[in-house]
């Protein structure tokens, strides 16, 4: 380079011109383009073109989302990448061969351990580093050579629509936890060609309306309010409003949602909002433990003047397969164990551990011991 | 060739005329300048002339056409424009520079054929400069910049060559190149030639005509000699002069003095 | 006189520049399309790209062959393509201003094209919706740019570098106003993650459509190169070079524009591009548009497609364009101002 940084003089850019550039660089674009076009209209790979010779022992079926999706025999369907969270929990609950081989972070962080060495002892091997949001790095998740992925909504999917593996949406518009969680089982025993019916989730929900139903009939005209916090940190505070599967929780166990004028989970709202609805119970999904709320620990905002601070009435989520808080498949667990905090008389906190005991029995065929109900219903302690 | 301004008159919206009813022309081989004061509007005379702005009324003709009537490619096929200003963003060599020169004659999606680049050789030879061709713009001084502005508006081939200022920021030497340098092009190339300046002294100098402007819509024109004397210089610039001769090798220098003004 | 033609001259060493810039990106190109997560050793790759005209006796998996034809390949085409694309507009949008500080996020283009998709993403989610959208609201915000700054009659840099930040403060306040009202179990995480600039969704359809929009924008650009030149003088010199200033001017943003849109609604917001190739290429091939945008074209390219082999094979998990581009940028950007004192002067 020369001193004054330009161009040394003996460098003109002539050879740049018409005669050199134009000429070269014209017909490479051109044939980029043509390259394109060519293999977008033209080339089938041959991954594709055994999938139609081999048509017959294939089938179709079609995802909460209403894409039909091809699918091979379940019996070839042996590696599994689970890229929405609760989906992990369902999946362990049917007693599949298959083998999770990717999963998203959250369905581990979020869950119990103890539990899930019970109920997936391979889940400390199974990679989660190819995720980065939602979104996975293509060629790390081909790395792990699934035969089909489970996502939940079209985010999810970026980058997974040009790979010839089967992609499972499990996404529906409606934010109901039961009706959720039924369907997603009932989804997976149809790609997994499950034909028993016993023991299922359904079955479950049947018994947690029969429980709380009594209850919730003899319910005063006046509901409580409730609020229930999506997360707390760095000082911004966002909520479950409307059309959630938050919403979902606080209504079906009795209560009125306070945030239900906002639309959406995670909404953000200051404090001096929370002082207007000043809720009568708090539930907190993620974020600061429910003990930094009652000990009125969190910086610069005061929980003390409300009502659920004064009737202690803030709980943690709890977590089993994965944080209660999302729909999964311990959802009818979670909506018992509401309706225990919410109307302690009707339904007693102390029938809590044998139908969790039952529960696990049931869908899990494992017995679990009293600390690891306790840990479950008190992720951060008592 | 000639360069006929017919009863052009100009004003900014509705505002004041800034001039009126001004008629001029020239034709090749002479230098024509345009005196007056600052703020008189002599920049705005000029892009009227070359169609860059519209008259109010009246009209530029050129050779019997009027310009409004003329494809703008071929104006600037006969009329070169060096505005005041210019500052080079970015430093083209000057080569490339003079190059652009040839815009009219290229197409828009066309680059500069084999031929153009020897036109812009040639017009650097023309001007003295062809030692400088492969200089970026940002490393040659005011003078040589001049020069390159000139010789870019050559290269277009025009039958006038219109001036704004071009002394401005030259030094003494520097103008006296530059003023030779466009008697020579008018002498050799016959190009006419109309020049912006202040200075009553390079009218008198190398103009065969002069047009004379003041505040209030005052104009002058007519032969140079004749427009420049004392009494038009203190009506115009409102400054007490006296002209003096001085003989050097058998020729008049003549030169403005300026005595006093108000 | 050492050189006695400039222009016609021809130094040996100056062969080897072009033909360097053609080859270069070729060799880029053959490597990116054997790095990736997923190992493919390069004899295959030869083989699969080839359809296996090339060492026809490597056997190579359905998924090998997935992988080369259906994930590497488009998004490596697509790297290229947006990373020529958005040098050529920047080069275009510097010398259309006659400024070398001037790119398209400065003047508010991609927040403005960022708000359109966000907006078609919001809506409908249909590709096409997101692009006429981005285009549309690109333009909008360059016009009012362009508009904002003629008001005024400051210094001519200064208001329009002002007038741009304006702009794009409004579109970027309008992207967070669709990302409030967008439905955050579907939609919002769609936009955010599409707003932090990334390649993986490449597909060939993405190809089709947004990238032969590029190119065909790119050519446009290409065949008005010398004009650029005059273009870049004051307003006065370029009309009185006998150009149709205002109908050039106008082709060449909406032509800058519509590039920059393009590759914003295709992979989000990569900034930095079209600020630092025009920067580099000048340092190469000189200030001349003649050679300065041919040279953005491979330059450009190779840039992006060296930036997203970083992003899509230095981690597991896929790193966000913009984050790589700001990273790799603003150090590169720093150094060659303190090397050069500006280059451009």
């Amino acid at each position: 380079m020369s001193e004054d940084g330009v161009l040394p003089e003996y460098l003109p850019p002539e050879t740049f011109g018409k005669e050199h550039l134009m000429k070269n660089k014209l017909p490479l674009l051109a044939m980029i383009l043509l390259l394109a076009a060519m293999f977008f209209n033209g080339t089938e790979t041959r991954a594709q073109k055994s999938r139609h010779q081999s048509g017959n022992s294939m089938r179709t079926i079609v995802d909460l989302a209403g894409n039909k999706v091809i699918l091979p025999p379940a019996k070839n369907l042996r590696r599994i990448v689970i890229i929405a969270p609760p989906l992990v929990s369902t999946f362990a609950s049917l007693g599949i061969k298959a083998r999770i081989v990717g999963a998203h972070k959250i369905a581990f962080d979020d869950a119990n351990h103890e539990l899930l060495d019970k109920v997936l002892p391979y889940w400390k091997e199974i990679p989660t580093n190819f995720i980065a949001g939602y979104t996975a790095n293509t060629e790390a998740l081909l790395n792990l050579h699934p035969d089909i992925i489970f996502v939940y909504g079209n985010f999810q999917k970026k980058g997974l629509q040009a790979i010839e593996i089967p992609v499972v949406d499990f996404f529906t518009m409606n934010h109901d936890n039961e009706f959720w969680s039924v369907a997603i089982e009932k989804l997976m025993k149809t790609i997994f060609q499950i034909k028993s019916s016993q023991n299922s989730v359904e079955k479950e929900w049947k018994k947690t309306h029969e429980r709380i139903e009594p209850v919730l009939k003899n319910v005063m005209k006046k509901k409580p309010k409730g609020l229930m916090i999506m997360n707390n940190s760095a000082g911004k505070i966002t909520v479950r409003g409307s059309e959630s599967y938050g919403d979902d929780w606080l209504i079906k166990s009795g209560l009125i949602n306070v945030a239900g004028h906002l639309k959406g989970e995670g909404k953000e709202v200051g404090m001096e909002q929370i002082y207007r609805w000043n809720p009568d119970i708090i539930y907190i999904f993620r974020g600061r433990p429910a003990s930094d709320y009652l000990g009125n620990r969190i910086e610069n905002q005061d929980w003390s003047l409300l009502k659920a601070y004064k009737e202690k009435a803030i709980y943690d989520c709890p977590r089993g397969m994965i944080n209660w808080g999302a729909p999964s498949v311990d959802s009818p667990l979670m909506l018992q164990w509401m309706v225990s905090k919410n109307y302690k008389k009707g339904f007693h906190e102390t029938k809590l551990p044998a139908i969790i005991k039952e529960y696990y029995q049931n869908l899990f065929n494992i017995s679990l011991s009293h600390d690891l109900i306790q840990s479950i219903l008190f992720p951060n302690g008592k | 060739m000639k360069l006929e301004v017919r009863e052009g008159s100009f004003q900014y919206g509705s505002g004041k005329a800034l001039f009126k009813n001004i008629s001029f022309s020239i034709k090749e081989g002479e230098i024509l300048t345009i005196l007056g004061p600052n703020g008189v509007g002599k920049t705005t005379l000029l892009k009227c002339v070359t169609g860059m702005m519209p008259w109010k009324y009246g009209k530029t003709i050129l050779d019997g056409t009027p310009l409004d009537t003329m494809k703008k490619t071929s104006i600037w096929q006969k009329i070169s424009y060096i505005p005041q200003s210019h500052n080079v963003v970015f430093p083209y060599k000057v080569l490339e520079m003079v190059l652009m020169g040839r815009a009219p004659y290229i197409n828009v999606f066309s680059m500069p054929s084999k031929k153009d680049i020897r036109m812009a050789e040639q017009t650097l030879e023309t001007v003295g400069i062809a030692h400088l061709a492969g200089k970026p713009c940002s490393k040659i001084s005011g003078g040589e910049l001049q020069l390159v502005l000139i010789a870019r508006a050559l290269a277009s081939e025009p039958l006038v060559l219109i001036l704004d200022e071009p002394e401005s920021h030259l030094d003494f030497r520097n103008q006296l190149t530059m003023f030779k340098l466009l008697q020579t092009l008018a002498e050799k190339k016959q190009l006419s030639c109309i020049i912006n300046t202040h200075y009553p002294d390079h009218a008198l100098r190398i103009s065969h005509k002069t047009l004379m402007l003041a505040h209030g819509n005052q104009h002058l024109f007519g032969k140079t000699r004749e427009v420049i004397n004392e009494a038009n210089i203190e009506s115009f610039f409102k400054v007490n002069t006296k002209i003096v001769t001085i003989k050097q090798n058998g020729k008049d220098i003549k030169s403005i003095v300026a005595l006093s003004h108000e | 006189m050492v050189n006695k033609n400039p222009i016609d001259g021809k130094h040996p060493i100056i062969r080897t520049v072009p033909l360097l810039l053609i080859v270069l990106p070729g060799i880029i190109f053959f490597i990116s399309i054997c790095l990736g997560r997923y190992e493919v050793c390069p004899k295959k790759v030869l083989s699969i790209l080839t359809s296996g005209c090339l060492y026809p006796d490597i056997n190579y998996s359905d998924i090998e062959e997935m992988v080369i034809i259906n994930v590497r390949l488009p998004r490596v085409l697509l790297a290229m393509v947006v990373g020529s694309g958005l040098a050529v507009a920047g080069a275009a949008f510097q010398g259309l201003f006659g400024n070398p500080l001037v790119s398209p996020h400065i003047l508010g283009v991609t927040s403005g094209a960022g708000f359109g998709a966000a907006l078609g993403i919001l809506i409908s989610g249909h590709m096409g919706v997101v692009q006429f959208s981005a285009i549309a609201f690109g333009m909008t915000a360059v016009c009012l740019v362009y508009t904002i700054s003629h008001f005024s009659n400051g210094s001519r840099l200064f208001v329009l570098v002002l007038s741009g930040i304006i702009v794009g403060a409004l579109f970027t306040a309008l992207i967070s106003l669709v990302k409030l009202a967008a439905d955050p179990d579907d939609k919002l995480p769609s936009i955010v993650f599409w707003l932090m600039g990334s390649l993986s969704g490449a597909s060939y359809r993405d190809l089709i459509l947004g990238a032969s929009l590029i190119l065909v924008g790119v050519i446009i650009l290409l065949l008005l190169r010398w004009r650029m030149n005059i273009l870049s003088l004051s307003e006065e010199e370029a009309q009185s070079l006998g150009i149709n200033v205002q109908g050039l001017r106008l082709t060449v943003i909406a032509t800058a524009t519509l590039i920059t849109a393009s590759a914003v609604s295709l992979c989000g917001i990569i900034g930095w591009i079209g600020l630092i190739i025009p920067h580099v290429a000048r340092m190469v091939v000189g200030p001349d548009h003649k050679n300065l945008l041919p040279a953005c074209v491979p330059i450009g390219g190779f840039y992006l497609l060296l930036i997203d082999d970083m992003a899509r094979a230095a981690m597991p998990m896929e790193i966000p364009l913009s984050i790589l581009t700001a990273l790799v940028g603003a150090p590169f950007f720093a150094y060659l101002l303190r090397k050069t004192g500006g280059g451009w002067k």
